[in-house]
């Protein structure tokens, strides 16, 4: 008992352990943190999106002011934050809460394709319950790129920005001659992105394409840039358009003093390949948390199944003990017997009981017993008030009222069945005698005793149990003889057989509800016994139903299973039946086994005392 | 001593196809008598949980409009589980007493009637995924490999629900009353699942509380997975794995230890 509780309690520990494991990994996080709800955003041109923006802290958080930098170029902000400043690709989010999350629903709009970001530039909370009013600044940024979907309108404009910051700067310096040079290199990059042949327009200067040769030559110190200039614009790819907007460029001097911080754009871009990174590491983190969890489980199934070995020795081992005591009483009952007297077998009929020697007589006859019923009791604990809900069995069970009457459904009952025996049960009503059938056919554990049938397939027939009522009968025929233990593919084969032999072949699509009783026991009769493989047949009242055309009809196949080599065990209050078809009766009387043997002889007993 | 050893596993391989085909058997009747008598039948198993959604939707989408992104699969995802689990546990709970008349004539394992109830719901819930994909792809929710992980979550809501299963079913034999009690525990379970608010609008206390509750952290785990592509965290897993195990091998043992007596009462 105590081996078969220690793997529940393993896995009982191994459960509380996980609990307790899990439990301190809550806490250990920074004092605040700001991020967006996915690791990145996969959308196309046009979408409207919403991307979650959280502010977790361990305490309260009172003031705090976000700033959020987006792509404005290929992201429109839409709404979300109500009170939130928007400005130039920065929005600011400032507040007065007290929570320990606060979380902020912004809506973007894509308005190009290509490779954007969403990062949080600055983040300052000050918690409530600080004393000092201490602004704590968050220095951990979340980042989330998002990957548009769709035609990158936003890099030739973004390209071109670019250029216009290198010719501010250049002008700056003051060199007029440079600022030429820098024309020719964006139509230098432009041809170079694929559109060589189009004459295409560009900064101050008008110069024909294809003037890649110029741009090398005339450049002195900027070359890398213009490699540079022109890598970014094979990204892009998309050269045709990008001689329509050069021209947009030209008229839009301000407009890109606008923007010219988005240039930064290509260290932005680092910084997402960089966050992709980590957010694979997560992952690869997270794959060996189910590496592990797929290892624990393993374990368990090992755990379990290595017990259940164990198991099975032990009941071997049991068994085996448990016979050996048997036949040890056995061969001291026989020594008793040399003891007394040697050669008269008379005397020993005397001085044993009749049951006994039946069965040793019997078992030289016949060789093993079949059924091996082995000193079994059954008890069955009737409360002796049924309480009928919750309160009063509470009530009861203060007042101590619940008290247990001990009740003998069978006390001690032993005797063994043979090989094509048909052995008739007799007794009056509440004997014992369905409880016995129960128990040979393994429903219900005795009490104390055991009952031997070794392996055998058995089959306990009883009337009207295991339909469904609102089912058809075919489709019981299948839920029945699964229940018996068919297979499936044996049911298929033998389907046809069974509506044969029940005599219901018009009624099979009906549903058993409207069966007579009589219809609904030839089913049950006709799926019983459709196997030969059944070697044991219990059969509970079962021969008294039907017409007598069935009648006759299933005594036949009755006998044809016995004469194949099954063995009966059949109840009947009928005397007839038991003494025309028996070759064996076992009388049981309120629980104890009053006599086995032949049927005449036990029946006319049975009727004395009734009488 | 080998062969033996050998023909009787083979035997009890046997023994468990058998079982096997009768838990579907079981789960057929199951199936064909819940929808007796209803024009549409099985449909119903795709149109309730969809009509559901809609309804809830309608009522509560504006209320966590900031909260939770995409309400209607926030919801779907949190019902369709609270449907298998619910649906399980409660039909569980009376296949033993329901089954009567087979129990007391056949030899099998009585864990089977128990098993093809909680083998019902997994069926219908598998109707339930059809409205569910289809949903998925109505919202635009777009696929990742974390979805993959999905199908764990499901095993994981089983074997949960067929640990509690089992003891519900026990405790039924001996206690009818339980049915009763049950279905209003349930409810305050299901309000405990956050199948329709976000769990962050809860104060701190109850969303510890929340959290432990193991049919929430199954409905979080498939969101994670489905809604927001992510591997859920180490947190989930063990939670998970600690409930399902546990449940199980409580409700297993408790099981075997009353089978008995289950036996003599019915």
């Amino acid at each position: 008992m105590k081996a078969k509780r220690n793997p529940i309690l393993a896995v009982f520990l191994f459960a509380v352990i996980l609990g307790l494991m899990a439990n301190p990994l809550i806490a250990c996080a920074a004092e605040a943190t700001v991020t967006f709800g996915s690791n990145w955003y996969n959308k196309s041109s046009g979408d409207t999106f919403p991307v979650g923006v959280y502010l977790n802290a361990k305490t309260a958080i009172g003031d705090y002011h976000i700033e959020i930098k987006y792509d404005n170029l290929r992201l429109q902000y839409v709404d979300g934050a109500d009170d939130a400043d928007e400005e130039n690709g920065i929005l600011i989010l400032e507040g007065n809460q007290n929570n320990r999350r606060i979380k902020f629903w912004l809506r973007f709009q894509a308005v190009s394709g290509g490779e954007a970001s969403i990062e949080v530039s600055s983040a300052d909370v000050k918690l409530r319950n600080s004393t000092d009013g201490e602004t704590f600044t968050i220095t951990e940024y979340d980042s989330a790129p998002v990957h548009l979907k769709g035609e990158d309108t936003a890099a030739e404009i973004e390209a071109r920005l670019e250029e216009a910051e290198r010719v501010l700067e250049e002008e700056g310096g003051g060199s007029v001659g440079e600022g030429g040079n820098t024309g020719q290199q964006a139509e230098n990059s432009t041809g170079e992105a694929g559109s060589e042949g189009q004459p295409t327009e560009s900064g101050a200067e008008e110069t024909e394409s294809g003037g890649q040769q110029t741009g090398n030559s005339s450049t002195e110190g900027t070359e890398g840039e213009v490699q540079q200039t022109g890598n970014q614009e094979e990204e892009a790819g998309n050269a045709g358009q990008q001689a329509e907007s050069g021209a947009e460029g030209v008229e839009g001097i301000e407009q890109e003093e606008q923007i010219l911080d988005s240039t930064g754009e290509a260290e932005k871009r680092e910084q997402a390949a960089g966050l992709k990174g980590t957010g694979k590491n997560n992952i690869f983190f997270n794959v060996y948390f189910v590496l592990a969890g797929i290892v624990i489980l393993i374990a368990v199934i090992i755990d379990v199944a290595v017990w259940n070995i164990l198991k099975k020795i032990r009941r071997r081992k049991a068994d085996k003990e448990q016979r050996n005591s048997m036949k040890s009483r056995n061969d001291s009952l026989e020594d008793g017997f040399e003891f007394i007297d040697l050669d008269s077998p008379e005397e020993r009929v005397k001085s044993s009981t009749p049951i006994m020697l039946c069965d040793e007589e019997l078992e030289w006859q016949f060789g093993r017993p079949v059924i091996k019923i082995c000193d079994v009791t059954m008890e069955f604990k009737l409360s002796s008030v049924n309480p009928s809900g919750l309160k009063e069995y509470i009530v009861q069970l203060i007042k101590r009222e619940v008290s247990y009457r001990k009740l003998y459904a069978l006390y001690h009952v032993s005797f063994n069945i043979y090989k094509g025996e048909v052995i008739g049960i007799i007794g009056t009503n509440g004997s014992g005698k369905s409880t016995l059938l129960k128990i040979v056919s393994g429903v219900l554990k005795p009490t104390s005793g055991y009952v031997d049938t070794g392996r055998r397939r058995i089959q306990l027939l009883t009337l009207g149990t295991g339909f469904d009522l609102e089912l058809t009968a075919r489709e019981n025929v299948f839920l029945n003889g699964a229940i018996i233990g068919y297979r499936k593919e044996f049911l298929e084969t033998h389907y046809d057989e069974i509506v044969e032999f029940a005599e219901l072949q018009d009624f099979m699509e009906e549903k058993v509800k409207n069966f007579s009783s009589g219809m609904v026991s030839r089913l049950g009769f006709a799926i019983a016994t459709a196997g030969d493989a059944a070697e044991i047949l219990i059969l509970d009242e079962i021969l008294s139903v039907g017409d007598e055309f069935f009648r006759q009809k299933s005594l036949k196949r009755i006998k044809e299973m016995i004469h194949g080599g099954s063995t009966v065990l059949m109840v009947s209050h009928s005397m007839g039946t038991i003494l025309e078809h028996c070759s064996r009766c076992v009388w049981i009387e309120k629980g104890e086994l009053q006599m086995v043997g032949e049927p005449r002889a036990v029946c006319e007993e049975y009727r004395r005392m009734n009488e | 001593m080998k062969a033996e050893n050998r023909s009787e596993s083979r035997g009890n391989r046997r023994d468990i196809r058998q079982y096997i085909f009768v838990i579907r058997e079981l789960t057929a009747r199951e199936i064909k008598r819940k929808y007796v008598g209803s024009s549409l039948g099985i449909i119903w198993s795709v149109l309730n949980p969809l009509l559901h959604m809609v309804v809830m939707s309608l009522i509560f989408s504006t209320m966590f409009r900031h909260s939770i992104e995409n309400f209607p699969i926030y919801y779907l995802t949190g019902q369709i589980f609270w449907i298998l689990f619910s649906g399980a546990t409660e039909s569980a709970m009376t296949a033993l007493v329901d089954n009567k008349s087979l129990l007391i004539k056949s030899k099998l394992p009585r864990q089977t009637f128990v098993l093809s109830r909680v083998y019902t719901s997994l069926v219908n819930f598998g109707y339930t995924c059809i409205a569910y994909v289809l949903m998925l792809v109505v919202f635009q929710v777009k696929p990742s490999a974390a979805l993959l992980l999905f199908p764990l979550s499901v095993i994981f809501m089983l074997t949960i629900s067929a640990g509690v299963g089992y003891i519900l079913s026990v405790i039924y034999v001996f206690f009818a009353d339980v049915k009763y009690l049950y279905s209003v525990f349930l409810t305050l379970w299901m309000y405990m699942s956050a199948l329709f608010y976000p769990i962050t609008s809860l104060p701190e206390v109850m969303r510890d509380f929340i959290g432990c509750n193991p049919v929430y952290v199954c409905i979080a785990f498939a969101r994670e997975c489905v809604m927001y592509g992510r591997v859920p965290d180490m947190m989930m897993w063990m939670k998970l794995i600690g409930w399902s195990l546990g449940s199980l091998t409580v409700g297993y043992h408790f099981f075997r230890i009353k089978e008995n007596q289950i036996m003599q009462k019915i």
